[in-house]
């Protein structure tokens, strides 16, 4: 929908756009077209005020020489007698082009020239007395005046000047850059005889003639006129003005250009910077538009983001109340499990129970890789940098791995470089989850040959090492085409194929994710049908350089100290929904010997909390009504609750929920499945201060190699007491060899049934020293030899038992030399300490 | 995202709108920009002495100036009812000029000379007048040549009379009066050169009482068989249609008279006022201080021919106005006053300054009735 919005949005800018720019374009050939108008419209109107000036100045010419003529009039009345001869006079001193004439009114000339009294329209005029100016188009212009005595008028005089003298005269023609000639109104007609051809031919063109027409339209009701006309030589202003008192009128012409000046200049000016301001105009606005469309973009990706943090951390609330839901019975299950081994001390139960126990921790391993790709998907992963042991890291994973590799019938080889430094910085169990991701896919994805687990290192600078881990398969391969999608959240290849594969598919996912946010990089290598090789590089920090391959600097194996607490004064009250839970959690403190109240919700809690004060409240955070944090924050404001410490049942272990917790007031958290090791280690930091907590058993945190010895096993099988421990290791240290020896003999004669006997014994002996690791092989080889004795086995299930035992014999002999050893370097550092 | 989807549509036609209102405004403020304001036109006061409603010299004038203006577009502010001699012509001038007249027309003959002052005090106000009494910057007397009208009439009466004798009641011997006279006999002459005109002073431009005698008088004692008359009413007309004589009529359109109503004497007072409208509007109309307007211009003209008057008198009369459209005129000589003086010698015209001020006289051919 966004996408499609932002399509949508684009041309509509553009619309938007070229609608404004239209706009401005429209207006301003608008503003052009009306500012000429008016410009034009005032200019026509100073020419026709300036023409008015002009045709004052004529006019006074033509006064003047009326004033002449009626002085020379008066002469004549006052001389009658000499009259004659002054006229005479006059007409001598003409110039050419100028004639004069003295007549009768009844027409006839007295002196001078005659004149056809109706070649001039206005020329009978003064026969009644009255002065006259007249002019006509090729005859010119006329000046009469009477000659009055007593009233009547006697004769007349006039004075014609031609066309051609006209200009010089009266200064008409060229006028500077005007043109002016004298024309009878309402007429046409051009004194053609002194015009060139050129200038008659310009005013005879239509344009023009159509100007002069409109002029002398104008001239009708007014004193002057002007108008500008486009004309066949550029644009002219065509005026005229009425001569008062005649029947005649000025008309002239003037260029554009003469009478605009600069101002077209200016004009031009005024519009460019009007059009670049309109621009400018037009650019801020499709900024601003711009601006407008991004800050709404920025809006609308604000608010996707927000969304997806939200619904991410709707997600993350989904997945820890999923987790915790799943925990919950798989929590159960799991102490249940761990009560069996508690309780009995038959060899085959507590395998079962093993065996369960392993189902339960697989499938929370399933659990948490689909909660750490979301978890990882979401905001808030961080990688946890802290000093790990190598050792213990490739340990670990071979621990989970291998018992797996062998059962499907495989080879692991461990193949770890003995210089590998033996103390580093990093993520420990991010590392150990990809090494035991990708170990496993090799197995899911080996049917057969051998898994090799390459630990090795380069060295980048004095303190940083490349860490390579290379898993190296025999199994089925990855297609060429398939390599990408092998880091993709739920691809599995070749799925047909592969569909009797369990698993959700996310490991290499989730592992690839890893590798990226430790700076590391994934490589694959692999021939389809032939088998695959991933190798992770990690860069490390150094923090111990030492090889492992150094036997003087075995860790103490007494490193970390955790105990058997028993404080029979000390009261604990467990709060969780689930009855299992607390049946499981109150068997895990049984031995504590506390005294263990349980309720199944908050309120009854409460209720309890107040009636006396407890030690500590074991406080289930996800609970129906009033759940974990309210039921704390409510129990906080009791006095009885004043030293009550307040842990946390959580099934969700991150950091983030951690940091949570101790803010809304828990002293502490643990996480679900319950581990009794711990819930009591836990439990001895709060009340060890009580009546009656003593006797710390310390056992050593099991150090997992091949050799797997689990302490706290053996210590079970001993009913807690290290004495009997110390001497059940040194028993099987002295019968070692003659064991050995037993089934060495048995294996070679192929005396399965001897042998199935002598690997059961050795079993429980590994049992009660607490070696897993030769438990676990010895329980193979004990089934498979078992299964040799049967009769009438299939033949390939005899092979298939046979290939078992000579696959494990070997190892069951060095693990139990391995077990030995150990139990002894135990033994021998204990020895001192006896008196404990 | 449905936030956005609302706010885009809501913001975008109030853009739209702003954006054609802008258009709209600037548009408007472009086209209704006006460089030169436009110059109301000019108005024209009209000073008459009677009821504009009253026929006769009031109505006529009035309707010729109505027209006019019609013509040209001009509004009329007119003053009727202002007596002459009572100052009441000074003030309406003043009220005219300050309802901003540009042009004021003073439609009396005694007009200008009462308010005489009043105009000289408003040098930026056109004045038109009939007299030429004031000379003033602003103001032009604007004359009509009605002499030409009753010279052509008088060819009429000439050619109808059969005693040889015509009557013309006269309101009193001054310029004007004299003017037409001398005019109508001269017409009378053209056509019958042995009669005679014989005329009656009533002392008053408008008495019905003494015309009607007068004009009795004439018909039986004098045996005048056409009358004419220049007053400003028609008792005349009504004596002579009594009397069963011949009349000219003047002045005003004349209805109902039977065949003796030869012709009407008539000014077009809507071409006169026209001209001096168009002059007025050239700016040229105070640029002569008298002006004349005639026959030629055809302000004047002759109208109801009865079926007296034959065909043959309407070929003179109609060749009369012709030599008058050549610029022929009335008063050319030679010409001897009632006392045999000559006024005019021959070859010699009377100029028009002398028709309008020096008229004292009558022509020879005229008889006073005692």
């Amino acid at each position: 929908m966004t996408r499609h919005e932002k399509k949508m949005r684009l041309p509509r800018i553009i619309l938007e756009i070229v609608v404004l720019l239209c706009s401005l374009l429209a207006i301003g050939l608008l503003v052009q077209h009306r500012m000429s108008e008016l410009l034009h419209t005032s200019l026509e109107h100073s020419v026709a005020n300036t023409s008015r000036h002009v045709c004052s100045v004529v006019m006074e010419r033509l006064t003047r020489e009326l004033a002449i003529m009626r002085q020379t009039a008066n002469s004549l009345l006052n001389a009658p007698a000499e009259a004659d001869n002054t006229f005479l006079d006059l007409q001598r001193q003409l110039p050419s082009g100028v004639s004069i004439g003295w007549m009768r009114p009844d027409g006839s000339a007295i002196c001078g020239e005659e004149l056809w009294r109706d070649r001039f329209p206005d020329f009978s005029q003064v026969f009644r007395g009255n002065e006259v100016i007249s002019y006509r188009a090729g005859h010119g212009l006329l000046f009469a005046v009477p000659v009055t005595h007593q009233g009547n008028v006697q004769s007349v005089i006039w004075r014609l000047f031609d066309d051609t003298v006209l200009e010089d005269v009266f200064d008409l023609a060229e006028h500077g850059e005007a043109f002016l000639f004298l024309q009878e109104r309402n007429s046409r007609i051009l004194p053609k005889d002194i015009l060139s051809a050129e200038k008659v031919a310009f005013l005879e063109s239509a344009e023009i003639a159509d100007g002069f027409d409109n002029v002398r339209d104008q001239l009708a009701l007014k004193k002057s006129a002007a108008v500008l006309v486009d004309g066949p030589v550029g644009k002219h202003f065509l005026f005229g003005m009425n001569l008062a008192g005649s029947e005649c009128a000025i008309m002239g012409h003037i260029p554009y250009t003469a009478v605009m000046g600069d101002i077209p200049h200016i004009y031009d000016l005024l519009i460019k910077v009007g059009a670049l301001v309109l621009g400018l105009f037009a650019m801020v606005s499709i900024w601003l538009l711009i601006m407008h469309a991004k800050s709404e973009q920025k809006e609308i990706s604000s608010r996707e983001q927000s969304l997806h943090e939200e619904t991410n951390h709707a997600k993350s609330a989904f997945l820890a109340a999923v987790s915790h839901d799943i925990r919950t019975p798989i929590n159960v299950i799991m102490g249940m499990n761990e009560m069996i081994l508690r309780k009995t001390d038959d060899a085959e139960i507590i395998s079962y129970a093993h065996g369960a126990r392993r189902a339960g921790e697989s499938l929370i391993a399933l659990i948490d890789d689909v909660f750490d790709l979301t978890y990882m998907e979401s905001s808030g992963f961080h990688i946890a940098e802290k000093p790990y042991r190598t050792v213990s890291l490739i340990g670990d994973a071979v621990t989970m791995i291998k018992p797996e590799a062998i059962h499907k019938g495989l080879h692991f080889i461990l193949d770890v470089d003995r210089s590998l430094p033996r103390e580093l910085m990093g993520d420990c169990l991010r590392i150990q989850q990809i090494a035991v991701n990708l170990l496993s896919n090799a197995v899911k994805y080996t049917a057969k040959g051998h898994i090799t687990f390459s630990v090795s290192y380069e060295p980048l600078d004095l303190e940083h090492i490349t860490f390579i881990i290379e898993v190296r398969d025999t199994g089925i391969g990855i297609h060429e085409d398939d390599r990408s999608k092998l880091f993709h959240s739920f691809q599995r290849l070749d799925p047909m194929k592969n569909r009797h594969i369990d698993g959700t598919g996310l490991g290499l996912v989730i592992t690839s994710e890893l590798v990226q946010r430790m700076q590391g990089s994934i490589d694959v290598k692999s021939v389809y049908g032939q088998g695959s090789v991933f190798t992770v590089r990690l860069p490390q920090k150094i923090v111990d350089a030492e090889p492992i391959a150094s036997k003087g600097k075995r860790p103490p194996l007494f490193q970390k100290v955790t105990g058997t607490l028993e404080a029979s004064g000390a009261s604990v009250l467990v709060v969780d929904d689930n009855e299992l839970n607390l049946l499981l959690t109150k068997r895990l403190l049984e031995r504590t010997k506390m005294q263990v109240e349980t309720c199944l919700t908050g309120q009854e809690a409460l209720e309890k909390l107040a009636a006396r004060p407890y030690d500590v409240v074991l406080l289930d955070y996800m609970m129906p009504m009033l759940d974990g944090a309210e039921t704390l924050r409510r129990a906080k404001v009791m006095p009885t609750c004043r030293k009550t410490i307040f842990i946390a049942f959580t099934a969700d272990a991150t950091e983030e929920t951690r940091t949570r917790l101790m803010e809304e007031g828990f002293d502490n958290l643990l996480t679900k499945p319950v581990d009794g090791s711990k819930l009591e280690s836990m439990l001895a930091d709060y009340v060890s201060g009580k009546s009656g907590a003593s006797q710390y058993l310390q056992v050593t945190e099991p150090v997992l190699d091949d050799v797997e010895l689990d302490i706290s096993l053996g210590l079970d099988a001993s009913a807690g007491s290290r004495e009997i421990y110390l001497e059940l290791a040194g028993m099987f240290i002295k019968q070692k060899d003659e064991k050995k020896r037993a089934l060495e003999n048995a294996f070679l004669t192929k005396d399965w049934a001897s042998y199935a006997t002598l690997v059961h014994a050795l079993k429980s002996s590994a049992m009660s020293v607490g070696g897993r690791g030769l438990i676990r092989i010895a329980e193979k080889l004990e089934k498979a030899t078992g299964e040799l004795t049967q009769k009438n086995l299939a033949s390939e299930m005899e092979e298939l038992s046979l290939t078992s035992v000579y696959a494990h014999h070997e190892t069951l002999m060095r693990y139990t030399d391995e077990l030995a050893m150990r139990l002894a370097e135990i033994v021998g550092n204990e020895a001192p300490k006896n008196d404990f | 995202m449905p936030e956005s989807r609302f706010t885009v549509p809501l913001q975008w036609p109030l853009f739209s709108l702003t954006a054609v209102a802008m258009i709209i405004a600037i548009l408007s403020v472009i086209l209704m920009f006006e460089a030169f304001p436009k110059r109301p036109l000019p108005k024209v006061g009209f000073v008459v002495l009677g009821d504009i409603h009253e026929p006769g010299w009031n109505m006529s004038n009035y309707q010729g100036i109505q027209r006019a203006c019609e013509e040209f577009g001009l509004p009329l502010l007119v003053r009727d009812k202002v007596p002459d001699h009572t100052g009441k012509c000074a003030e309406a001038i003043r009220e005219l000029a300050a309802d901003g007249c540009s042009l004021i027309i003073l439609a009396s003959f005694s007009y200008a000379k009462e308010a005489r002052q009043t105009i000289a005090d408003l040098p930026k106000v056109a004045f038109s007048t009939m007299s030429a009494e004031v000379q003033l910057r602003n103001l032009t007397s604007n004359f009509v040549r009605m002499y030409e009208g009753r010279y052509l009439s008088g060819i009429i009466a000439g050619q109808q009379t059969k005693s040889g004798v015509i009557g013309y009641v006269g309101a009193m011997p001054n310029d004007e009066v004299n003017r037409g006279l001398n005019a109508f006999t001269l017409g009378v002459l053209r056509a019958n050169p042995r009669a005679k005109v014989i005329v009656a002073w009533t002392g008053s431009w408008q008495d019905a009482a003494k015309e009607t005698e007068n004009a009795r008088r004439l018909v039986r004692e004098k045996g005048c068989d056409v009358l004419a008359y220049h007053q400003d009413d028609a008792a005349v007309p009504d004596l002579a249609e009594a009397e069963g004589v011949d009349f000219i009529g003047y002045n005003t359109m004349l209805f109902g008279y039977s065949e003796h109503h030869l012709a009407s004497i008539l000014c077009r007072w809507d071409i006169y006022y026209a001209n001096i409208l168009r002059r007025f509007l050239r700016e040229e109309l105070n640029a002569d201080r008298i002006n004349w307007l005639g026959v030629d211009r055809g302000v004047v003209m002759l109208s109801n021919y009865s079926p007296r008057v034959d065909v043959e008198t309407r070929a003179v009369v109609e060749s009369a106005r012709m030599e008058f459209l050549r610029n022929e005129v009335v008063f050319s000589g030679p010409l001897k006053d009632r006392e045999g003086n000559i006024r005019c010698p021959s070859g010699e015209v009377i100029a028009d300054d002398t028709l309008l001020q020096s008229m004292d006289w009558q022509i020879e051919g005229v008889e006073i009735l005692d």
